[in-house]
This record gives C-alpha cells, structure tokens and sequence, in this order.
C-alpha cells in the first residue's frame, strides 16, 4: 500500500515537474525567436581593398587593423531584415568588399529596419560608408574615407587618407586626422581634435564648430559656419595667418596679431580681423554670418 | 550504373545521338530509331523528356527581393549600368574628372555655382533689377540678384515644389531631418537676403546667400532621392 502510495506521489511530482517544463520552454522558445539575427565571417582580403557599407539605419562601427582580413559582425532587428555580402573577386584576395541592409518584406516598418555592424578591416582599406540614420564610428583606417549620414553623428579618429563627412542633422567629430579633411553638415556642430593635416574644410549652417590643436605649417584651414559659434583652441606655439570675417557676428581673439607687410597693427572691424601671429606659416580663413568667432589659446 | 558503364564506351551512334538530344527534346523530329535500340540512351532520353514535361507544370515563382538585387549589384559591377549614387558623391563626381551619369541639373548648379564664386564681381554688374522671383519669404523684398544667381534661385524652387509632392512619402524620421535643415537654411536664405537689401555691395552677405542655395539644392536632391539609404 504504501509501495503504491510513494508510487502515485513519484508519478505527481514527475507530472508537475513536466508541466514546469513545458511552461517554462514555451517562454525560452519565444526568447530564442526574439533574439535578433546575428552573423560573424571573416574575409581574406588585399591589404588595400575597397569596402564600402550601405545601411538603412543603425550602428557602423569600423576599425583598421594589420591584418588582411575583413572581420564582420552584424545583427539585424528584424528577420525581415538581411545584409548582402559581395566580393570581388570572388576567387582569391579579395579587393572589393560591398555589404548592403535590405529589408526582405517592404512592409517591415523603417525604425524596424535597423543593422548594427561591427567590422575589424585592413588598416590600408579605402571606406565608403552610408549610414542614413545611426551613429557611425570609423578609427585607424590609413585610406580615403567617405562617410555620408542624414541624421546619425559621425565620429572618424586616426583617419590617414582623404576623409569626407557629410552629414545633414548629424554631428561631426573628426580626431587626429592627417590626410585632406572636409566635414560638411547643415544642423550639426563640427569638432576638429588635434588635426595633423595640412589641408582642413569645415562647413555648418547652424551647428558650431569647436577646432582643438595646432596648424601644420604651410597649411590650409578654412572654416566657415552661419549662425553657429565658432571656438579655435591653438597652443601659444601656433604660427599662422588669420583671415577672420562675419557679416552680422563678433571676432574675439588673444593672440597678438600684427600685420603680415608691415609692422602695423591688424586690419580689424566689429566684425572681421585679419592679421598674422608669429611667422604665420597655416592659413586660416574663418567666416561666420552672425555667430561670433573666438580664437583663444590653449 | 549503367550510365557510367556506358558514358565510358560510347560509341558514335550514341555519341551522335547525345549531340542531336536537344533538338529531339524540343520536338524537332520523332524518336530517334537509335532510342529503341540502345537502353542506356533510351532511359536517358525519357528521363529528359520526363523531366521537361514536369517542369511545363510547375508554377512561377517570383525571386525574392534580394535576388533581384543581388543580380541588380552584379550588372553593376560588369557595367551594364550605374546604381543611383547618393547626392554627395554625384556632387562630387566632376571633381574626380570622371564623367558620370549625374543628372543634368546638378551638374548646371556646381556649374552655375562655381561661375558665382569665380567671377562674383564680374556678376555683379550684369544684374537686372527685379529680375530675382519671389523666395521664401515673401515679407522680405528681394534682393538684386545676377541672372546666373536667379536661374540657381528658380531651379532650388522647383526642387522645392518636387519635394512638398515627396515629403509625406518620407520615413517620419528623415523627414524630420529633413524639414530641420531646410528650415535653418530658409532662416539663412532670409537673413542675407535682409542683409543683402540693406548693403547690396556686401560681398560676404551674397556669397552666403548663394551658399545657402547650394546647400539647399544639396539636400533637396538627397531628400528627392532618398529610398531609405
């Protein structure tokens, strides 16, 4: 009797303990299938290949390294939502890499449509990212870098090549760059962080744009903003030429500027300065509309 | 088994009936005498005529997108055709000496844009009064504009008018990207205007303004392209 009873009580826990189980596997099921896709590969590649990357929205974040290998993580939000991979050619090193967000069924709604990539490239590669919406972080890439945003913030620090930043809401930070720099955006501010290149274009309408670093001698910078401010951080060592105009805003400057032909003091207005500190060896050529202009040193 | 055994000594009447098997497929001519005769070619031409005769009942399945681009990405790369680029890159294509397919119109503004900043003073004296159409702000009076300056002027107002059309198909965000940066660009487009009516010689002012319309021409043409990327 009491054989049967322990057998009975065994056969219950064992029920429960199955309808535990089950209970519990429906929600692990659900979280499996809500876990969002993701992939990793590695490509062998030349050490200068060309990648480019066309997102919908979502994070890009691409860094150089010595290898010859392109390595990719993605995850995507949506199942409804796919990268395509192409390389040319498709034997060998590759030389061409393009990687591509599509949306499978077009009825997935955009904020759906996110990719987040991660990618480790050759630090010799030549980048070519579109990146409508989501932030977009580019470190040690040596080759030209091309970056395009709508709304996403674009960070590129160590860039050795050409380097274009466009964006039309985003900000635009661009760290220790040596190579051609121009960074255009209409709303969002432009932070140059010690440029080690001769040759620097920013433009914004009503973004401000901070530069933070000394000029290379011989070089160009020119910067121009609309309504935004504009901070120029230069160590007391800077030597440059200092083209300095607004229309309706205000130039502060502390460096003591004399004039480049003579030893007369600088031409300067309300609302313009032009004049040179120390040898004047960059150019610097900063316009504003209305905002105001500072030139301090570090 | 047989295949293989028979693929090993062919001979050439099989050999001429193998080379000859497509037009039979496609009902050119009766069964081949040599059909009947040979077993192995006899069960490989009804394997084949089976299999066709299958497939005429299968239904038509549409690809999925993504082959479609992928065939689409892979003409491209052999040049049978160019992907839309995005605007910057077409803006910038003249600058790389490489004549592409960016569209006539904004190749006239770089044009035209270019020829304002080259020769502004040049420009300058070629304006006629008046000549400039009303702009965004209908409360602000013109200022004197080149003919060059109120061509550029005119086509940004157009794009405009294809926009107003294309906005409400944007995705919310984009748009509202959009609508932030042609509105800092409006109030720019405004404000040298003013500036400009009060000191017409004001160099600075007019270059601003014409940049203000460039930009503006920018990101017209990326929102009038934008497909989500």
């Amino acid at each position: 009797m009491s054989a049967e009873l322990s057998q009975s009580s065994g056969a219950r826990k064992r029920s429960v303990m199955r309808g535990v189980g089950m209970f519990l596997l429906i929600p692990a099921g659900l979280l499996i299938a809500a876990t969002p896709p993701q992939v990793e590969k590695n490509i062998e590649t030349t050490a200068t290949p060309r990648i480019s990357i066309s997102n919908l929205s979502g994070k890009v974040i691409v860094k150089g390294w010595d290898r010859s290998q392109v390595h990719v993580n993605y995850t995507s939000s949506s199942p409804q939502v796919t990268v395509d991979t192409e390389e040319f050619p498709p034997q060998g090193p590759v030389d061409k890499v393009h990687f591509t967000t599509y949306i499978i069924d077009h009825s997935t709604p955009g904020e759906a449509a996110t990719v987040d990539y991660t990618l480790q490239i050759p630090a010799g590669s030549n980048l070519e990212i579109r990146n409508p919406q989501g932030l977009v972080q580019v470190e040690s890439v040596q080759g030209d870098t091309s970056v395009e945003s709508l709304g996403g913030n674009i960070s590129v620090a160590d860039a050795g090549g050409h380097l274009a930043v466009r964006s039309v809401g985003g900000n635009i930070e661009i760290i220790r760059p040596s190579g051609r720099v121009e960074a255009y955006s209409i709303n969002g501010s432009l932070h140059f962080v010690d440029p080690a290149t001769s040759r620097l274009h920013g433009t914004t309408t009503s973004g401000n744009i901070v530069y933070e670093g000394d000029f290379v001698p011989g070089g160009d910078y020119i910067l121009s903003d609309y309504s935004g401010n504009m901070d120029i951080v230069c160590p007391p060592t800077a030597s440059f030429e200092l083209n300095a105009k607004t229309v309706r805003g205000k130039v502060n400057n502390t460096f003591p500027l004399v004039s480049r032909h003579s030893s007369a003091p600088p031409i300067s207005s309300a609302n313009s300065l032009f004049g040179t500190y120390s040898t004047g060896k960059a150019t610097l050529e900063l316009t504003s509309f209305s905002g105001t202009i500072h030139i301090r040193q570090k | 088994m047989i295949e293989d055994q028979h693929e090993e000594k062919l001979n050439p009447s099989c050999r001429e009936f193998q080379a000859s098997l497509e037009t039979y497929l496609e009902g050119e001519g009766g069964l081949p005498a040599h059909a009947g005769k040979c077993p192995a070619c006899g069960a490989l031409f009804a394997d084949l005529a089976l299999i066709r005769s299958a497939a005429e009942t299968w239904p038509l399945e549409s690809p999925a997108p993504r082959v479609w681009s992928n065939i689409r990405a892979r003409l491209e790369t052999e040049g049978f055709f160019r992907e839309k680029e995005g605007f910057w890159k077409r803006w910038m294509a003249p600058f790389r000496l490489f004549p592409s397919a960016a569209p006539i119109g904004a190749l006239v503004f770089l044009i035209v844009f270019a020829i304002f900043l080259l020769s502004p003073g040049d420009l300058y004296h070629q304006s006629k009064p008046g000549s400039a159409p009303a702009l965004v702000a209908t409360s602000v009076a013109p200022a004197t504009l080149t003919v060059v300056e109120a061509n550029l002027v005119r086509t940004v107002q157009e794009m405009e008018k294809s926009y107003k059309t294309r906005e409400a198909y944007l995705d919310p965000a984009a748009k509202q990207t959009y609508a932030r940066g042609l509105t800092s660009l409006d109030s720019s487009i405004r404000e040298c205007l003013a500036s400009l009516q009060a000191q017409p010689q004001n160099t600075l002012a007019r270059r601003y303004l014409m940049q203000a319309y460039s930009e503006k021409a920018d990101v017209l043409a990326s929102a009038l392209e934008y497909d989500g990327r």
